[in-house]
């Protein structure tokens, strides 16, 4: 079976609208993570924010803070 | 095309987000109100550009101008949370200012996003305070993980405030795990 990504990703927005709203599911709540991580996976996270950080490199510049990811890309 | 219209051509949903709490901001600000203030996972999500992602905008900001540009921007309640299905942003406000008082409101951070928009987040140390009280209390085992990527990105940016972490480590019963992350000699 063939799913269009765009058409895949507002179906899974709506329906996360609708239990929104009906008070299904509680975004409020937030995300706990109870289960630990085996050390393997954890340092791939971490390395993986360590990349993210050396290519867009955050800098301040007077009393602001530039994050390179968003500054002038939205 | 209005401002806010924008928002609905930015595939990336990081950089939506931001735009928006950006321009929300700004009307807050316009209207007479206090900056908005970033704070939870949303703001873990700003200061690592991405890499750690959530659904929510967890905000602290005026209740009044908020409900009202939030309804004016298309937003129903839904509960706590105001959502806007077109936009597939949520907003959760948990209220007018910071739980940690006036010295974490001094050291909000600004952070640029135009030339002509910028947001205020929580201070990435009173960020950490946050994420090691939900490692601690809650259990949530990731945070400290994530308050470890969040002490490298201040000391990226211009070092990491160690006195005044230490100071409110100490004053919440933190200060064990703080010292288990901190880098020996800090």
């Amino acid at each position: 079976m063939e799913i269009e990504y765009d058409k895949l990703k507002k179906i899974a927005s709506e329906v996360r609208a609708e239990l929104v709203m009906k008070g299904e599911i509680d975004i409020a709540k937030g995300k706990i993570r109870k289960k630990p991580r085996d050390k393997e996976k954890e340092n791939l996270l971490f390395t993986m924010a360590m990349d993210r950080m050396t290519k867009y490199k955050p800098r301040r510049e007077g009393n602001k803070i530039i994050l390179p990811y968003f500054f002038n890309s939205v | 095309m209005k401002d806010i219209e924008k928002l609905l051509s930015i595939e990336d949903p990081v950089k939506r987000k931001a735009l928006f709490i950006a321009l929300f901001s700004r009307e807050i600000v316009q209207r007479g109100g206090k900056a908005p203030i970033i704070v939870g996972d949303e703001a873990v999500e700003i200061y690592t550009q991405g890499n750690y992602t959530t659904g929510d905008i967890d905000i602290k900001s005026p209740l009044e101008l908020t409900e009202a540009v939030l309804k004016e921007w298309g937003f129903i309640k839904a509960g706590r949370p105001w959502l806007n299905k077109e936009l597939d942003i949520y907003v959760d406000w948990l209220g007018s200012s910071l739980e940690e008082g006036g010295e974490a409101e001094k050291r909000t951070a600004l952070i640029k996003i135009t030339e002509e928009l910028e947001i205020r987040v929580i201070s990435i140390e009173d960020l950490v305070i946050d994420r090691l009280g939900a490692f601690k209390w809650w259990g949530d085992t990731d945070n400290l993980m994530w308050a470890k990527v969040l002490i490298r990105v201040k000391k990226s940016i211009d070092g990491l405030d160690v006195a005044y972490i230490r100071e409110r480590a100490k004053k919440v019963d933190l200060l064990d795990i703080l010292e288990e992350i901190l880098v020996p000699g800090e």
